[in-house]
């Protein structure tokens, strides 16, 4: 049945209809007009969607009756209409035995009539179907899920190799990229010979005083570390976040600190940032000797008027980064996740 | 009334179900009379969170113009082997599919583009854009009119978002396409232009309220046009309140 | 309501309304031009202690104000006289000139009450129809667009500063584009009681970022403060910042007489329009008791973060929100009841982003989200209708 065309098939299954109509309509002794009642059920098979309804249909149609009769003859029309699957012709004449001469007559005739006026309204249901799928809407319905689930697996698993297939073209490239990128950032940040021949390790850091996921690159050459670059964030600026990245030299000393994420207010706090000046390499060269804040403050570092609270931020926070990388065993720490 | 504006008037139920809308109609009501940043107001997230400059904008928009391109291409080709049951989930999972592909690519080839987008390269998924093209169209149409009609509604889009980048862009920062020789290509680093000192400029443009600002002054302007356009055509302008 | 009346009835300026009918004196006019008033001796203060800067930006605003609504005006095809005498815009552009720097760049201005009349008035529906206060929205498009600009141009009110901000001085910074800085050393130079400020020029050769170190006289380092840009409220949040928020040592008490002067102004305005039954007592009154109440568990509680009570109340433009912003009745709340909580939600508001937030003039902050909380606080308040409800969870 699955490799007919739906034409075929709809066609098939609505010769079968009109024989349960035709038995229903047949069983009512006293139906006042048999042959209108098959004219009525003629259209109404033309309807292949009514499908197992139509029994039952043609049964209320032809009013009054034995309903009980009628609905043993819809059942028998409903097995009828599954043995007509292989034999329509076999289902149209079996019920029509019990019918008298007059209405065999008639049943003929409305079995001719219910073949040719189905054929129109069929082919544009044939159209309708055919741009539903493969197969008819409603006459398999297990076999329209079987396919619903098969066609979702396929194309889902096409789909995925597919995914597969561009991770695996574009991981390399991808990972190239990452270590070019670090390599750029650390580039700027430490010393030629902390830079030449290392290898760069990402690290994530977690400390209160830095701030958490911010990430520590070590350059190591020969399994000694010659470098460090870290991020680390501050509260104390006026607008959060306030990210900086600083390099650092084997001895853990500032070698440069620049903004890496920064809302600070535009026209004043943002004259700290390498753009408007060279505010940040006061801070080059010192390590945890030197007094982190500023002179207004006690401290040994400048500030920028108009910008304290800035200035300031700045300066206390790379002096915590620097207790907190004098603190951290870079063994402990975890390594930067992927993407 | 002028006679051949009868032309024009399209009155409801006179339109014949079986004449088929030509193709250039297809592709330019994607454009301008469907457009789906200004008139269907879909993609809304994207549109406003992506367009803080004009070069990501630009991104988006063309990432946006290929997924939508392929996916309903792919769909329209597939379309009769596709259940009226499950065409929801087959056309997520395509369109994912294709999402997560452009995303490799883009990770691999474009990476400042990638990084500047950030998550709104795989959210594509979910911008209704695509799936509607999908459900509107490809799942029914031939894949001539389906790719024309994806093309003309992803290059709508991706002008929306191009000019309201363009816009946020010039109010809030002071340039013009910056970024765009990092992110293009070297070839594009000339169309970098400072318009103005960034002291002068307006902060709030780039900031999510300006993109509500600017976005709604462009859908104001393209309804102005429409009512008016309308109203010469019928002839409507008189004053139709009195008051004070 | 938009009723729609024949063309005869209009011309001869005859309204029509549905009964019940109620002769009252107060029209929409009558009620902006006694707010305005009521604003004047506040203006007079602030023009005193500031100098005029403050009636440069006033007429700046008048002026963009009267295009854009006359603008609107022909959009909408309705009458250009009506729209421009019915006097509200002019109420805006006045607490627009008296919350903005008085020495801002005119385009800033123009900038600002351009997007307050158009995008926030007009484009909701006009008078009477916007959800937003116009004033304060206007306030922070600049707040938030220029921060710079508002920094460098805000005056520390001080006595006779009238005498130095002259009309013309002030014209050539505001339309001239004149450094800001000149002219508040001048200030700062006139300011009774200060001893003279070493020159800004010289500095440490060795540290060019170094001001020079003058702590003797208090009022220098407040001055620099102000010079250099911080208001009141930016310098208290730069205590907060460092953990030392000690108000007395911040405020001098030379500098903090103008700020009094000025609140205890609007509270004249404001009770002479309680007289007039424009401005709700219930309203005014709950909203300074809430926000004392606030400051003073705040401040008992984490003093490093709160400032005293008296503060609160008399800096940062509290004075004007009580009296004349959070009474407008367009943008507050419905019901009477629905009020009070409007006020107090904005009371706690204020404190709560002086103490928290990252911006430091909080009003405006506080008046919007309210504004937008309020048709909320209208259902959530509203009146039981009579007959409705009278027995618990009947309909009846």
């Amino acid at each position: 049945m699955e490799g007919m065309n739906p034409e075929d098939q709809d066609k098939k299954l609505a010769g079968a209809d009109s024989a349960p109509v035709k038995a229903g309509t047949e069983a009512q002794a006293a139906a006042p007009a048999p042959l209108a009642d098959a004219a009525k059920a003629a259209p109404s098979a033309d309807d292949a969607k009514a499908g197992a309804d139509a029994p039952a249909g043609g049964a209320a149609k032809a009013q009054g009756g034995p309903a009980e009769p009628a609905k043993t003859q819809a059942q028998d029309g409903a097995k009828a209409m599954e043995m007509a699957k292989s034999n329509p012709e076999d289902a149209a004449n079996k019920p029509s035995k019990a019918g008298d001469r007059v209405s065999k007559k008639d049943a003929a005739q409305a079995k001719a009539k219910a073949r040719e006026t189905p054929a129109k309204p069929l082919k544009k249901e044939a159209k309708d179907d055919a741009s539903k799928g493969p197969l008819g809407r409603k006459e398999h319905p297990f076999l329209r899920a079987i396919y619903a689930g098969l066609s979702l697996a396929v194309i889902s698993a096409a789909c995925c190799l597919i995914v597969l297939k561009a991770d695996q073209a574009t991981s390399a490239v991808i990972e190239r990229n990452e270590s070019e990128e670090i390599a750029k950032t650390v580039s700027k940040l430490l010393p030629k010979e902390a830079m030449e021949n290392a290898k760069f390790q990402c690290h994530l850091v977690d400390d209160a005083r830095v701030g958490r996921k911010m990430r520590l690159y070590t350059s190591e050459k020969e399994g000694i570390i010659s470098g460090y670059v870290m991020t680390y964030s501050t509260n104390r600026g006026y607008a959060v976040p306030l990210v900086l990245i600083a390099g650092f030299t084997a001895d853990k000393k500032v070698y440069k600190a620049d903004i890496f994420i920064s809302h600070e207010t535009p026209g004043l706090g943002d004259k700290v940032d390498r753009n408007h000046g060279d505010f940040l390499d006061m801070m080059n060269g010192k390590g945890l000797e030197a007094n982190w804040d500023v002179k207004k403050f006690g401290g040994d570092f400048d500030y920028i008027t108009g910008s304290t609270v800035t200035s300031r931020a700045v300066v206390t926070a790379t002096g915590d980064a620097l207790s907190a990388l004098n603190d951290i065993n870079v063994q402990d720490l975890k390594p930067c996740r992927k993407r | 009334m002028n006679i051949h504006d009868d032309s024009m008037i399209t009155v409801e139920g006179t339109k014949d179900p079986s004449r088929k809308t030509p193709l250039l109609k297809v592709f330019l009501r994607g454009l301008w009379s469907e457009n789906p940043g200004l008139c269907q107001l879909l993609g809304m997230c994207p549109l406003l969170a992506v367009s803080t400059s004009a070069v990501s904008a630009l991104g988006l928009g063309l990432a946006t113009l290929l997924v939508v391109c392929l996916s309903s291409l792919i769909i329209s080709i597939l379309r009769r082997f596709i259940l009226r049951e499950v065409r929801i989930p087959l056309y997520v999972v395509l369109i994912a599919t294709l999402v997560t592909v452009v995303r490799a690519y883009t990770e691999a080839y474009y990476p400042d583009l990638y990084s500047s987008l950030g998550i709104y390269l795989p959210l594509i998924v979910t911008n209704c854009i695509i799936m509607g093209r999908a459900e509107a169209v490809a799942g029914r149409e031939n894949p001539l009119r389906s790719l024309l009609d994806a093309a003309g509604t992803g290059l709508g889009f991706g002008l929306v978002l191009f000019v309201l980048g363009s816009i946020r862009e010039i109010l809030g920062a002071g340039t013009w396409m910056a970024g765009a020789g990092t992110v293009l290509g070297s070839w594009a680093s000339g169309l970098e232009t400072v318009l103005y000192p960034s002291d002068y400029t307006y902060l709030v443009a780039i900031l999510p309220p300006g993109g509500f600002f600017v976005l709604a002054l462009l859908i104001a302007m393209k309804n102005a046009h429409a009512i008016h356009a309308r109203n010469r055509r019928e002839n409507r302008f008189r004053i139709d309140s009195v008051r004070d | 309501m938009n009723i729609r009346i024949t063309e005869q009835a209009q011309k001869q300026n005859l309204g029509i309304e549905p009964a019940p009918h109620l002769h009252a004196r107060m029209s929409t006019r009558m009620i902006m031009l006694a707010t305005f008033l009521a604003l004047l001796p506040a203006s007079g203060a602030f023009y005193y202690f500031t100098g005029f800067g403050f009636v440069w930006q006033f007429l700046i605003s008048l002026a963009t104000a009267t295009v854009c609504e006359a603008a609107v005006a022909l959009l909408r095809r309705r009458s250009l006289v009506a729209s421009l005498t019915d006097c509200s815009f002019p109420i805006t552009c006045l607490i627009l000139a008296l919350t903005l720097p008085p020495l801002l760049p005119w385009y800033l201005t123009c900038a600002a009450t351009a997007f307050a009349i158009l995008l926030v008035k007009e484009a909701f529906g006009g008078l009477g129809m916007n959800i937003f206060n116009p004033a304060m929205a206007g306030f922070i498009f600049l707040f938030v667009s220029c921060s710079g600009f508002m920094f460098r141009t805000w005056v520390a009110p001080q006595s006779a500063a009238c005498e130095v901000m002259t009309p013309s001085a002030t014209m050539d910074v505001i339309f001239y584009g004149k450094p800001p800085l000149d002219l508040k050393s001048r200030l700062e130079a006139a300011a009774p009681g200060a001893t003279p400020v070493a020159t800004r020029e010289g500095h440490d050769a060795d540290n060019p970022f170094l001001v020079p170190e003058d702590t003797t006289s208090g009022a220098s380092e407040s001055a620099e403060d102000a010079t250099t840009g911080a208001t009141i409220l930016e310098g208290v949040k730069a205590s907060r910042k460092q953990g030392t928020v000690d108000l007395a040592s911040v405020l001098a008490d030379e500098t903090i007489s103008p700020y009094i002067w000025i609140s205890c102004m609007f509270a004249l305005g404001g009770i002479a329009l309680m007289i007039l039954r424009i401005v709700i007592v219930k309203m005014a009154l709950s909203f300074f008791i809430a926000i004392a109440l606030f400051a003073a568990i705040g401040h008992a509680l984490w003093p490093a973060l709160f400032m005293p009570v008296l503060d609160q109340l008399i800096l940062g433009g509290t004075a004007i929100c009580g009296f004349f912003i959070i009474t407008d009745p367009v943008t507050n709340a419905g019901t009477s009841k629905g009020r009070i909580a409007f006020a107090v939600l904005c009371a706690f508001l204020i404190v709560a982003i002086r103490a928290l937030g990252s911006y430091s003039d909080s009003v405006a902050f506080s008046v919007l989200l309210s504004n937008a909380a309020a048709p909320l606080i209208d259902v959530l308040t509203h009146r039981r209708a009579f007959g409705h409800g009278y027995r618990n969870g009947e309909l009846d």
